[in-house]
């Protein structure tokens, strides 16, 4: 009433003209105000997740090979007999058991990070009818809340999650997404950073979280466990700067713990073992902020080097340290002792920068094409006994990964590695054997059209063989394929196709039957 | 009608009262094992934060089911405060934590931080004025 009556007083007056403009000053200001409050509008940006999630729908129609990063719906695909193409050995029978992210959507957000996705564990069984495939997710307690959600409220590996929830300790961010151990009757599937899951053998449903003792709940545990012959394995878990050893008999009974405080922290993700020790090598990835996703905190501090860490089996109270250039492996092929006391080991090993921390990142966001792609090489890498600084020699063989552990302990005579020396997708479609000087023996390639993922090792009826997965990214079609591993360049002897894709995974384990 | 002076006496009047006397509500959510027994402690200092000092205040509760609890401390001075929480859940009064150090047993802190350690003062204190006050605290 009081502006009514003032308005009225001012009249035509260049006052009152002025006064007649300040409400459309006050509308914009009470729209940015709406805006504020969350009332939509469509000048706002979407959040970084939901843009992820539009672009990588709006790719997928036109690039089939991006079905490799698709999610799968919860929870999980039901039996399906796979089409046989060749000769499945009747002497092998068993559980191809293979892990790997599985779901990268929720509500209108995608993931970012390759790693980011919830675990979906997939089992291929070769029997006697054929080879059958069913899956299912990890029922994590990260999975399960933000199921009842449907929002992603946790932190995650690679992407940052907006308003994430706080979190107690690295278990509670638990996907359950890289691997599979079997042991002492029992399958867990296993993350690096937290709790292995024990998961139903036949139905895939999650049992619970394995505390193996009652003062290692939820510490970290590998994805890599290390055999040794006597089936027992070895495990390692690393927080900050802190090593925990595991040694677990082949009944699953915890034999041993030991933690090792080390000099700095860093990064690592498997280990090896020769026959006298255990060797982790650390790459100079470590926190440097506390805002983001996991791998978002972390930054190279190349300055430092990696380092090793080296334990006696005999006596794991003692850690010998040495100094080595700075880089990282994912994944190792063998490693031994020689008789003047060096420790020799090799792995696929990636420079600083070379995409390590984020490989296909970009597929998972809807883009087409890498910008960088994985520059990874086969190394030796060499401690002579007393030495506090470990050698790297580059073997002159570059784009491999997923070596196939054949020895235990050992030098390997031959080496088994997938790859592919360029690939349009940055994948590899390749499998293939060097001899001991690390030079060319068996290959097969399955082409662009491909990409061949982790071959295993598998022994039945006395012959020695190379199984794993691999993806039709032309057809999106995902499958099973067996080669001799003595005769790798006659291509796979039998092979078994979905009428599906399914997500390109990460690691796995064969369980005979 | 009352006049506006009888507004304005009753508005000082009204003032007078609240002085140094504000209630702190702390609401503790996500609570996921009803066992033992959730204790609360109020700070208003960085050393007393760090067990170096007094606390304000603190209290005990049975934690009987997965409900959210509430519990208050009232006659508040103006001032920074702090308020952690920690469930013993076996009573064994002390929050156990596994090997690594990262506790087993539900706690959290005021402002809800989100960091994978133990927050400092700075990140869980919040102000008391002269107004009651409710806070949530979601245990972890």
């Amino acid at each position: 009433m009081l502006r009514r009556n003032l308005l009225k007083l001012l009249g035509n007056s260049a006052a009152g003209a002025s006064l007649c403009a300040v409400p459309i000053t006050l509308l914009a200001k009470a729209r940015a105000l709406d805006q504020a409050i969350g009332i939509p509008a469509t000048d706002l940006v979407t959040d970084p997740l939901t843009e992820t999630a539009k672009r990588f729908a709006a790719s997928r129609k036109t690039h089939p090979f991006l079905a490799g990063f698709e999610s799968v719906t919860p929870p999980g695909t039901g039996k399906a007999s796979a089409n046989i193409v060749g000769r499945w050995p009747s002497a092998l029978r068993g559980t191809l058991f293979r892990n790997g992210p599985g779901l990268f959507d929720r509500g209108t957000q995608r993931y970012q990070h390759w790693f980011d996705g919830d675990g979906l564990m997939q089992a291929w069984t070769i029997d006697a009818g054929g080879v059958t495939h069913h899956s299912r997710f990890i029922n994590t307690s990260k999975f399960a809340r933000e199921s009842r959600s449907n929002k992603f409220e946790i932190m995650a590996a690679g992407t940052t999650i907006p308003n994430a929830r706080a979190i107690s300790g690295p278990d509670d961010a638990n996907t359950g997404n890289i691997s599979v151990l079997h042991i002492g009757g029992k399958t867990y599937a296993l993350w690096e950073a937290g709790s292995a899951y024990e998961i139903d053998r036949d139905t895939l449903e999650t049992l619970d979280t394995k505390i193996w003792r009652d003062d290692l709940a939820g510490a970290a545990f590998s994805a890599h466990p290390v055999y040794e012959p006597d089936g027992s394995i070895w495990n390692v878990g690393l927080f900050d700067s802190k090593l925990l050893i595991y040694h677990v008999d082949k009944l699953g009974a915890l034999k041993t713990v030991q933690l090792i405080n080390l000099p700095r922290g860093g990064y690592m993700h498997s280990f090896t073992a020769s026959e006298s020790k255990l060797v982790f090598v650390l790459a100079p990835l470590m926190r440097v902020r506390e805002a983001g996703s996991f791998f978002e905190q972390m930054g190279w501090k190349n300055e430092l080097g990696s380092f090793m860490v080296v334990l006696d089996k005999a006596d794991l109270s003692k850690p010998r340290f040495a100094e080595f250039e700075s880089g990282a492996a994912y994944h190792y092929a063998d490693a031994w002792d020689e008789a003047d006391g060096t420790l020799a080991l090799r792995a696929c090993w990636y420079g600083p920068g070379s995409g390590f921390v984020s490989p296909f990142g970009q597929y998972v966001q809807g883009y087409t094409h890498l910008d960088t792609p994985l520059a990874q090489e086969l190394v030796e890498i060499r401690l002579p006994a007393n030495a506090k600084r470990a050698v790297l020699q580059r073997q002159g063989v570059a784009k491999v990964e997923f070596p196939i552990q054949t020895n235990l302990m050992q030098r390997s005579a031959n080496i088994y590695l997938q790859g592919r020396a360029t690939h349009p997708l940055g994948a590899l479609s390749g499998i293939l054997s060097l001899n001991k000087s690390a030079k060319p023996l068996g290959h097969f390639d399955f082409g662009n059209d491909f990409v061949l993922e982790e071959q295993l090792y598998v022994r039945a009826g006395g012959k020695r063989y190379a199984l794993g997965t691999i993806f039709n990214a032309k057809k999106a079609r995902t499958g099973l394929v067996l080669f001799n591993l003595d005769r790798l360049g006659d291509g796979p002897i039998a092979q078994a196709w979905l009428d599906r894709a399914m997500p390109l995974g990460f690691h796995g384990s064969f369980l005979p039957a | 009608m009352r006049n506006i002076y009888t507004l304005f006496a009753a508005a000082t009047l009204a003032f007078a009262g609240v002085t140094n006397a504000a209630t702190l509500t702390v609401n503790i959510t996500q609570v996921t094992k009803a066992a033992g027994k959730m204790a609360v402690k109020l700070v208003s200092s960085s050393a007393a934060y760090d067990g170096e000092a007094e606390a304000t205040a603190a209290q005990m509760v049975d934690v009987k089911s997965v409900e959210p609890i509430s519990l208050s401390f009232p006659d508040l001075k103006p001032g920074t405060y702090s308020v952690m929480v920690m469930q013993d859940e076996n009573g064994n009064g002390q929050l156990d934590s596994n090997i690594l150090g990262i506790p087993k047993e539900g706690y959290g802190f005021s402002n809800n931080p989100r960091v994978m350690r133990r927050p400092n003062f700075d990140e869980t204190k919040f102000e008391v004025k002269d107004a009651d006050l409710a806070i949530t605290i979601e245990i972890l």
